[in-house]
This record gives C-alpha cells, structure tokens and sequence, in this order.
C-alpha cells in the first residue's frame, strides 16, 4: 500500500450556472486543479466522475467517457460513480484505492452536478429516484418525507425543538458568509427559518438542499510524487464505505444510521484515530436534522446532543469541534453527487492552510462524510495535515 | 417505467404479500431475493396483515409529479397487527384528524395516470378502521 | 325466474366513499334558487378513489361477512357505468385485489344503473346451475354529471358486493325468483367519447322508471303468487328520493316497508350501487324470515326484481363488517372547489 496524497483541487462556484454546460463545468475545475499542481492532462491515468442525475435530469448517461472525450482523452481509463450523495465521497474512495494499490499514479477525481434547468418537479422526482423504484415509487413518499418521519422520531426520542435542530441552517449559513464558493454567502436566522414554507412537516424549505450546479476536482496521486511536485498537499488518511437498508422503516430504528457509525468506526480506525482527533468535519446535512444526526453518530458528542453542540457554539470554526467549515449541504450548496469532492477540496483547503477566512486554526485532521439516502449508503473520509 | 414492472409487483400492492425467510423467519416488505440478515435465498410469500396503527407520520405539502391532486397528504409508518412495519400514505383523513395510535386498515387506491403514461395504477395506502 | 336449485346470499358489503358535497353548494355555484333540491348531499369519491377501489372495499367487506376464502370465489362480475377503462375489465383488477385469480370468471357489465342487478343474475344462474360454488356481483358508480346540469346534485359514488352461494343454514338471505322487463327506451345516455351522460328530462320518469320497474315488481309477484303486503321490505332504485316512494304508492306497498333502505338523501345517487346499497341496509336490519322486494332499474331500460328470504345467519353475520349507516355517518363535507378538483374538472 502506497500513501496517497491529494495534491490540487479545482472548483467552480456552486451556483446556477446557466451558460455552462455539465462539460463545461466538469473542465473548468479539473484544468483548475491540474494546473494548480503544475500537472497537464497527459500526466492523468485515470479519471473518476462522480454525478447522481445526469441520466434523469439531462437524459445523459455514459458520462465519464463522454467528459473524457471532451477532454481530448480517448486513451486514458474513465469511470462513472453514482451513488446519490454518497458518488463524491465514493469516487475519492475508489480512486485513493487505486493509487495505493499501485494501479493507476496520478489521478483526477471530479464530481459535477447541475441541476438548474430542470423543473422543480423533476429534481423531487430525481432526488426520489435513489431509492428502490419498484416499490418507492407508488408509495408517494418524498425524501422529504422520510426526512420529515426521521425528524419527528428524533425530537421525540431526545425532547428537542425543531428551533434547536434548524440551528444546522444558521450555522451552515455563518459558515458560508465569507465562503467564496458558496451558493448562498449569507447569513439566515432562526425567524427567517421557522417562517419559511413546510415541505413536509416538520421540514421547512430553509432547511433543506436547494438545487445547485457546480463541479469540483481533487488530484490524486503516491505520496512520494507529492512531493516531488512540491505543491501543497494533504495526505488520505482513511477511506470508508457501509451500506444498509434503502427502506427506512426496515431499518427498525430510523435514527440507527448504523452505516454511518460502522463507517466511521472503521475510518477511525483505519487512520489511527479517535472522535477527539478530528478538528473539523464537512457532514452531509440534505436536510438540517440530519447534520445534528451525523455529529452525534461520527462521536463528536453523544446521542442527542448534536443540538448542545449547536447552541453551544462548539460546531463554529474556532470551536471545539468546527462542522460545515464552508457553510455545508445547505449553504455552501449541494450539488449532490458532487458534494463529497466539494468537501474534499475543503478539507485540502482547510489543512493546507489556504481557507482564508473559513481557516479553523492549526487543523490537523478532517474528517468527511457522504451520504445517499439518509446513510442508506455512507462513506466517510478522512484527511491529514502533511509535515 | 414500463407496464411490466407495474405488473409484475402487482401482488405487494393488491394485497399486501410480503415475504419471509425461511432459515430465520425475518419477514420483508416490499419482498426480498436475499434475507440480508442471515443471507439465506429460501424466502416464501407471507400475507401482511391489513390492520395495524400509525406509528409515525407527516404531513406532505410538496409532491412529486402526479401526486399534485393529493396534497395536503399524509405519509405515515404503519405497524401492522403481526409487528411488521409498513411506509404508506394514509388516505381519507384530514390533516388535522391524523393522530399517532390511530387505528387503520388497508385499502386499495388509485395512483396518478401519469406515473406510467396513462395506465391506471393501483396500490395500498392506509385509512381509518370503520367501525 | 325461478333458479332450478335455491340460491343465497353468503355475504354482502358496501363501500361509499366519505367525501359529501351539500346540494346547496352546487346550488350556490351555479346561482340556483331551489326551493325543493333532490337531495341534502351526496357521496364524492375522492381523488384517489373510482369504480375499482370502492367495489375492491365492498367486495372486501362482503368476503368478511361470508366468512370464505377469495380463492373460492369462482366469478366476479363488476357492474358499472364509470369504468376507469373505456377498454379493459375492471372486474380483472377486483377478481386480482381479493385474490380469487385466477381460477375465476370475470367480466363488467354495463346496464346504466342496473349494471349491479344483471350481474346478480349471472351468479344466481351459476350457482344454481352448480357451474360454480360462490359468484360475486358488484354494483358499483362514481357517476359522471356535466357541471350545473340537474344530474349534477345526485350523481354519487358507492357499490355494494353480494356474494350468492348454494342454499344453506350459512346464507343469511335466499331467492325466490326474480323477473325481467327490459325495452329500447332512451331516456339516459353517454356517448363514447362524451365526458358527461345526457338525459330526457321528464321522459326519464313515467315510460322509463316508472313503466319498467312497476311491470317488474308486478311480473315478480304474479309469477310467485306473491302481494305486496306479502313484503316486510320494499328496495327500489333510488335517482332520488321521491321516485322510490311514488313507486311504493303505485304498488300499493305502504311507504314504511320503502323508508328503510332510501339512503338517497344522504348519499345521493349511486347508480349502479343504488340497488345494492338499498338492499344492504335492509339486511343491516332485518329479521329472519322477513321477505324483501328488490327492483332495480336502468335506464335505457330495464328493471330486474328479485324476492329474498332472510334466514337465520344474517343476525351473526351482518356484524362482521361496517353496516351502510356507518358509512353514511362518516362524512367530510368538501366545497365546491375541492369537488372540482377531486372529480377532475380542474383542468391541469
């Protein structure tokens, strides 16, 4: 096994990018982040694309080779990775295993997403259309829905307030108010939040996902190349997957997430470490409970206390334990199967000292966290500070 | 999605036919091919039954394509006489009605035309017992 | 006619849906001044519900009081004028729901209102020809109205589902006979392709219901020896609730053996279902050896009439399932607007 390192990272803005097309943003991260690292296209052996709704929202499928192609790079190995939310995290999965194994060296792992130009109607249906089709589909359940039986199962077990749950909208919110990649650079509060409209009671829109474009890209590549390049770098500590029921009501306790607790448990101790260890956190908050949900499940505090965290200010960048460091799911915004890389280039950005006024200081270890379908599949990675 | 896979699932949504594993007695719904707690492939077809009470429920106000007609509606988790549990949408009940506890039975709807290009699909949701 | 061997009923059950719009709201929508409207609601069939899903409930009810298995049920015929389907059998989806399939006959039948009653026909001469052991007939209407037309304050929704088996001490109710007087006479139609029926008005009354229930009811009793006061019950089509009562008058049955099973009022006019949601509250309240009358009629047109027996098993078994006033007491009552969108008159 070969220590894997991410070397450059390339983003767009998550935003409506109506003037550029899913190619279009796919290139314009990657070129960032290969020139960023002084690497060309002829240095890629391998490219990992990961996207959840291409297929539904531009009726295209095929999309590695298809974005490959536009690359000019008809020789070199390309690989879709869909897996909803989970497709970011999964892609810088598949790709640190690859290189530590020797397979492939220098590699572009790039999640793109947009979703703008479909009705909103279609993104429900797109959105709904992870889970189980032959069954899910004439339930007339909406993933707002689940979320929304997964909300009020957890402030009945723990006695909370949808107040103190959709704090995980403001503080992904602050987060992104000097975030530059962010969809919504601004802060929001509780008023704002509780007033907005319910989709599915108790979920309320502003705390919920909006629709986003948006494509980000990490290079990896051995670690001993990293420093040959000499760019900046940050070292793959960790890589974990776990899947469980896609029905949720199979799960027997919709708050288990057991995929999640057995995939950071295994992250954890694959990288050597421990809860305390982690200095920040990127967790998959598509809807706010589920943020709170994630804090508790990947140790940060125990059962029930992901709001304590929040009121507490302990979840801030000079926190004790900063989550969302650039605003989240919610507010940096979430191109879903792009999410996992956007975390990943914060984690790169965040333990090379670069996040600018999001910087949590002196951070070591980052931890991040995909999910698809309320951690039907989750994977969890984690990164570390080199030298 | 086509006819067929309406078709070919009928059965769960008519009557609500499950299945169970035979080595461990683990029962599915909607049925399974592989029991995922003791991997065994020998499942038989097991009838829910067709009573049960909500246990968990909300109110949903933005529905997918079709289901416009519907809303104000009701998804609930319905925990059915035999302790097996159930995601379905609970029918004839005003929002304000819907209570958790309540006592409901399965009954057969129609689904919107437009899931699968004008064929008219029918399924199970929950409403109220009569008494 | 009379079945070769004696035929009974194993179980019945309805199902009207529990939306209500007032006759007064439409009223109100379309500026009307009624001083006398036809009904005081009527039973709207919601947005998930149509022909199908209500016979799926009364049929489901009707195996609950029979006490049988689905798969016993060797025929099921659905009786309706709404079919969700210009083409293709909703008895299909109902034999399939219940779970009789697929050892089963199964067809629709369409006779306007009394689609229901010619399917209880068929099974009385299946089960009576020992073709098959328990036969299910379904009458069942969401009925269609143009807006502001007069159909628009009765057009209801509901059915009811009879199972007829095998004379025996498990029948809660067994035939005597039953007459036919069926002629060409176009009162009350829907062309193919047309949205809503058209009506003849006043022709709908004296040569239409009037003329063939009455020679039903007279032919029924003249062929068994029967006379009105021979009757504990009287069940007459009901398209509101005067014509059943006018009837009674016509012959001769006094108006307190007809008041029992007139549900109109509160539910409106079932159609199809009319009929059968008549005779099912009958039996929610009959006694053993009480003798029931059944007319039915449909338009375009024809009456069937029937003579029942209950027998002992009704006292046990009519419990086994809600009773039609459990139906009519669970009601929402919708506005105009939410009938038009339930009914899909909304355009979307």
């Amino acid at each position: 096994m070969r220590e894997v390192a991410v070397v450059a990272v390339g983003y767009t803005r998550v935003s409506e990018h109506w003037d550029k097309s899913i190619k279009g943003l796919f290139i314009e991260a990657s070129l960032k982040a290969l020139s960023s690292a002084g690497l060309s296209l002829k240095d890629v052996d391998g490219i990992y694309v990961a996207n959840a709704f291409a297929g539904y929202l531009q009726r295209q499928t095929n999309l590695a080779s298809i974005i490959a192609e536009a690359l000019g790079l008809t020789d070199t190995f390309a690989v879709s990775i869909d897996a909803g939310g989970a497709s970011g995290g999964l892609a810088v999965h598949e790709a640190y295993r690859d290189v530590a194994h020797g397979i492939r060296d220098v590699v572009l792992v790039c999640g793109v997403e947009k979703m703008s130009e479909a009705t909103s109607s279609d993104v429900l249906t797109a959105q709904a259309s992870v889970e189980d089709q032959e069954y899910f589909r004439y339930t007339g359940a909406t993933l707002h829905s689940l979320a929304a039986l997964i909300y009020k199962t957890y402030m009945k077990r723990y006695g909370v307030k949808q107040e103190d749950v959709a704090l995980m909208s403001i503080l992904d919110h602050e987060h992104a108010s000097t975030c530059q990649h962010a969809q919504y650079p601004f802060k929001i509060t509780l008023d704002s939040i509780m007033k907005s409209p319910v989709l599915s009671d108790p979920v309320r829109v502003l705390e919920v996902v909006s629709p986003s474009d948006g494509a980000a890209a990490v290079v990896l590549c051995p670690h001993e190349k990293a420093k040959e390049l000499g760019a900046p770098h940050v070292k793959i500590a960790a890589s974990q997957l776990v899947r469980d029921s896609f029905n949720i009501v199979e799960r027997g306790d919709v708050l288990a997430m057991e995929a999640l607790v057995k995939a950071a448990s295994r992250a954890y101790k694959e990288a050597g470490v421990t809860p305390s260890d982690i200095d920040f956190a990127e967790v998959y908050d598509d809807y706010s409970v589920m943020g709170v949900i994630a804090m508790e499940k990947l140790g940060f505090c125990r059962e029930g206390e992901g709001v304590k965290v929040l009121k507490e200010g302990e979840a801030k960048l000079d926190g004790r334990i900063p989550i969302n460091t650039f605003g989240g799911l919610k507010a940096r915004g979430a191109p879903i199967g792009a999410v996992g890389v956007y975390q990943a280039v914060e984690a790169y950005l965040q333990l090379t000292g670069e996040a600018g006024a999001n910087q949590v200081k002196d951070a070591e270890v980052g931890l991040t966290h995909g999910s698809c379908c309320f951690n039907s599949i989750a994977v969890v990675n984690i990164f570390r500070r080199c030298c | 999605m086509a006819t067929s896979a309406y078709w070919r699932t009928r059965f769960q949504r008519y009557r609500l036919i499950g299945n169970r594993c035979k080595e461990c007695g683990k029962v599915f719904f909607p049925p399974r091919f592989v029991c995922p707690a003791c991997g065994s492939v020998k499942l038989e077809e097991y009838k829910l039954p067709e009573r049960g009470k909500l246990v968990e429920y909300t109110v949903v106000y933005t529905a997918p394509k079709g289901y416009e007609v519907m809303t104000p509606y009701v998804i609930g988790i319905v925990e059915l006489e035999d302790g097996v549990r159930v995601l379905a949408q609970i029918t004839d009940v005003d929002v304000e009605d819907v209570k958790e506890g309540m006592e409901v039975e399965a009954s057969i709807r129609r689904l919107p035309e437009q899931l699968e290009g004008g064929m008219i699909c029918y399924t199970y949701k929950f409403r109220p017992v009569i008494k | 006619m009379r079945p070769s061997d004696d035929v009974g009923i194993a179980g019945y059950g309805v199902y009207i849906p529990i939306y209500r719009i007032k006759a007064l709201e439409i009223a109100r929508v379309w500026g009307k001044f009624y001083d006398h409207l036809p009904v005081e609601e009527k039973a709207v069939a919601g947005p998930d519900e149509d022909a199908v899903t209500i016979a799926i409930e009364a049929a489901r009810y009707a195996i609950r009081r029979a006490g049988i298995r689905p798969e016993e049920i060797e025929a099921v015929y659905v009786g309706t004028e709404s079919k969700p389907y210009a083409v293709k059998p909703c008895s299909t989806i109902v034999a399939e729901a219940l779970g009789a399939t697929p050892n089963v006959l199964a067809a629709d039948y369409e006779f306007a209102c009394k689609a229901g009653t010619e399917a209880f026909q068929t099974s009385i001469g299946l089960v009576a020809s020992n073709m098959v052991r328990y036969a299910m007939a379904i009458g069942v209407d969401t009925a269609q109205s143009r807006p502001a037309d007069a159909l628009e304050y009765t057009a209801a929704a509901g059915g009811g589902a009879f199972i007829f088996t095998r004379r025996n001490c498990e029948t809660i109710a067994y035939i005597e006979g039953s007459y036919s007087f069926v002629t060409d006479t176009p009162d009350f139609w829907r062309r193919d392709g047309d949205m809503y029926p058209s009506h003849m008005g006043r022709f709908t009354g004296e040569p239409a219901y009037f003329r063939h229930t009455t020679m039903a009811a007279k032919g029924l009793m003249s062929e068994l020896g029967l006379r009105p006061s021979d009757f504990s019950y009287a069940v007459f089509h009901q398209p509101n609730p005067k014509f059943p009562l006018k009837l009674a008058q016509y012959l001769g049955i006094p108006l307190d053996k007809v008041k029992p099973s007139i549900v109109c009022s509160s539910i409106g006019n079932t159609y199809s279902g009319s009929s059968m949601i008549g005779l099912a509250s009958v039996l929610d309240i009959a006694k053993p050896g009480d003798r029931i009358l059944l007319v039915s009629y449909g338009s375009g047109a024809g009456s069937d009439a029937f003579s029942f027996v209950v027998q002992d098993a009704i006292e046990e078994k009519r419990n086994r399932a809600p009773k039609v006033s459990s139906f009519i007491y669970r009601k929402k009552e919708i506005d105009y607007s939410l009938y038009a969108k339930f009914r899909r008159k909304i355009f979307m």
